[in-house]
């Protein structure tokens, strides 16, 4: 399960959710689950999860917790940063 | 073994320090790189965002804060952004909603209409209702949809505004229901008064028919021994039938009077005058009336002898009777009268009050209803039947008399309306039924009549003349005419409605010429109301139809030293 931490509707934020959903369907097919969470709506939820800056994408299942900051355009970089290969 | 999960939080619970450095390496890189939109600074009051693009602080506030929802749906059909009010007008979750396709939240068969709304926002700007609906939602909402095209960025983005119409279309739901009601309750209204107008239109016109037929039969009953007697070679027998006969249209003309009585005093609405009465005069005109009706639905039983007087308006007392009859009656399911009974009965209590109780073997009425029976427009019958003011006005009627009304009931076995009204002291006999027969021996008076309807005034010529002597005169002029010349009359019977000069003129007029006479006067009225502070009030007032015996009855009086 994935969760994507942004603020509001940026360019940047909508690259990201493009983004994350085609390394999903590409890398991860039936097997991801995706949450996004605007901390304008949610600002508890940075505390929660330790969320430095926006956007954040937080692999919470399967263990052990993950992130990558930025709009995700860096697909090797993001599979990386998620343990995904 | 199961590794126990940390719920409070050092940083970066349970991970290697070489990840975590890893990670805060690549935040610092993102951060210097520009990557970033926003970030989380640690404040007195919890956790902000500080955002590095700068001014959008306060739209995104506003965005936030909105009370219509907002969306952005790229052309893809997805949704790359929306606040707040968005996903709690359609019952979503937050976090299921961005990056999920709009037409998730559309209901089945309104997407072709949907994606006419989207592609009409590329035009101008869109609007439509819809009801959305998220998938965990227990209920679909109504919305204003409104689309407007943007491009942004280089990409198409459609931007929907939503305005609740939920709770605007509960209102309009309420107002339009009380609406409905208000004019049910208008109508029968409207129905209560047609009805008064109407009985009183009928009364007046059926009045002047009906005082021929009872003043002729009477008269025909009196003629008939006589009529016995001079008949050659009739036997007893054909007399006999001929007496029954008679005797039937009587009691038949009677109960039409009853019936007629009975209509007006429903009908007058301004005469509140109040008398010391015996509530059964009330009690069996309301029979009268509704006798006919009952008889299909049950037996009725009248069980009263002497009840105290009351002082009361009998019309009134007489419209409080007919109502607890009328809805006894329909409490009882139709055909089986053998089996039910009406029972009206009536005693003096030890406090010498008179309590009049109409019972019924009918439906009963709920225990949660018996307590609202006596609302006005209370009614558990259909709308067109019956107003539901019957026992408010019941209810009314005897409080303001001074009394008190109840009711018992049980379903299933009937119902008992119970009327407890205070005696008059010292119970001046009530107004006597129509006067004991006249003695046969009586001496003779003179009875002048003015009517300009030749046929009542020769029929009570004919009645009366066996008694008394009898002038007629068609107009007021011929008979002060007649006065003028010296005539005198024990009693003055005159017409309150005549073409030239009304009762009540005449009245004036001779009150100034001969006084004398002119308190001989008795006025003969068809439904003519009067209302206190009418000139004339002081005359006494003699209602058609009248029996025989009430004008003799006036000559007795007229004729005392």
């Amino acid at each position: 399960m994935l969760r994507l931490f942004v603020s509001g509707l940026t360019p940047r934020s909508q690259r990201a959710i493009d983004n994350l959903k085609n390394i999903c369907e590409h890398y991860l097919p039936g097997r991801h689950r995706i949450e996004v969470v605007d901390l304008y709506q949610s600002p508890h939820a940075a505390h929660d999860e330790q969320i430095v800056a926006t956007p954040t994408l937080v692999k919470v299942q399967p263990r052990p917790p993950r992130r990558v900051i930025g709009d995700l355009s860096h697909v090797d970089k993001v599979l990386h940063g998620l343990d995904i290969r | 073994m199961h590794a126990r999960v940390k719920k409070s939080s050092p940083p970066f619970p349970g991970r290697s320090l070489r990840l975590r450095l890893t990670e805060a390496e690549q935040t610092l890189a993102a951060i210097r790189a520009g990557e970033v939109d926003a970030l989380v600074v640690g404040g007195p009051t919890g956790e902000r965002l500080f955002t590095l693009e700068g001014a959008e602080h306060g739209y995104r506030i506003l965005m936030e804060a909105m009370s219509e929802g907002v969306a952005t749906v790229n052309e893809h059909g997805l949704i790359t952004y929306c606040n707040a009010r968005f996903t709690s007008i359609v019952g979503a979750r937050p976090e299921l909603t961005v990056g999920n396709p709009i037409s998730r939240f559309v209901l089945p068969g309104d997407e072709e209409r949907f994606q006419t709304l989207i592609a009409a926002g590329t035009v101008g700007r869109s609007e439509g209702e819809f009801w959305l609906r998220a998938p965990c939602a227990p209920a679909p909402a109504l919305v204003r949809l409104a689309v407007v095209s943007l491009a942004m960025d280089g990409a198409r983005t459609h931007c929907l505004v939503m305005t609740d119409l939920t709770e605007q279309r509960r209102q309009s739901d309420a107002i339009a229901a009380e609406r409905a009601e208000m004019q049910a309750r208008l109508l029968r209204a409207d129905r209560m008064s047609s009805l008064g107008t109407l009985a009183a239109g009928v009364a007046h016109e059926i009045n002047n028919p009906l005082a021929y037929v009872v003043t002729t039969i009477d008269l025909m009953r009196k003629r008939l021994p006589g009529l016995a007697g001079e008949a050659h070679g009739l036997g007893s027998e054909p007399t006999e039938w001929l007496r029954r006969q008679l005797d039937r249209a009587h009691e038949g003309a009677e109960r039409a009077r009853l019936i007629v009585r009975g209509l007006k005093s429903f009908s007058r609405a301004d005469d509140e005058t109040m008398g010391i009465v015996d509530p059964r005069r009330a009690m069996d005109t309301s029979i009268a009336m509704v006798s006919n009706e009952i008889r299909h639905r049950a037996r009725l039983v009248k069980d009263y002898d002497a009840l105290p007087a009351v002082r009361a308006n009998e019309a009134r007392l007489g419209q409080v009777f007919l109502n607890l009859l009328v809805n006894a009656s329909q409490a009882i399911p139709a055909g089986a009268a053998a089996h039910n009974e009406i029972r009206v009965s009536g005693h003096a209590d030890a406090e010498g009050r008179a309590v009049i109780e109409v019972r019924d073997t009918g439906s009963g009425i709920e225990a949660d209803h018996l307590a609202l029976v006596f609302d006005p427009f209370f009614t558990t019958k259909p709308v067109n039947a019956g107003t539901g003011l019957g026992l408010a006005l019941c209810h009314t009627i005897i409080g303001s008399l001074g009394g008190q009304i109840t009711v018992e009931s049980e379903p299933g076995v009937g119902t008992v309306f119970r009327i407890v009204l205070p005696g008059v002291e010292g119970g001046v006999p009530a107004a006597a039924p129509p006067t004991p027969p006249a003695p046969t021996i009586e001496p003779r008076g003179r009875l002048l009549v003015i009517d300009d309807e030749l046929d009542i005034s020769e029929a009570l010529e004919e009645a009366i003349a066996v008694h008394h002597d009898v002038v007629t005169a068609t107009d007021a002029r011929e008979a002060m005419a007649l006065l003028a010349s010296g005539e005198r009359f024990d009693v003055i019977l005159c017409d309150v409605r005549m073409p030239e000069m009304t009762g009540i003129d005449f009245h004036a007029r001779l009150e100034a010429d001969n006084p004398a006479q002119a308190s001989r006067i008795v006025l003969m009225s068809g439904g003519f109301t009067r209302r206190a502070g009418d000139r004339a009030m002081a005359v006494p007032l003699l209602e058609k139809p009248f029996a025989i015996e009430q004008v003799l009855a006036l000559m007795r009086k007229a004729m005392q030293p």
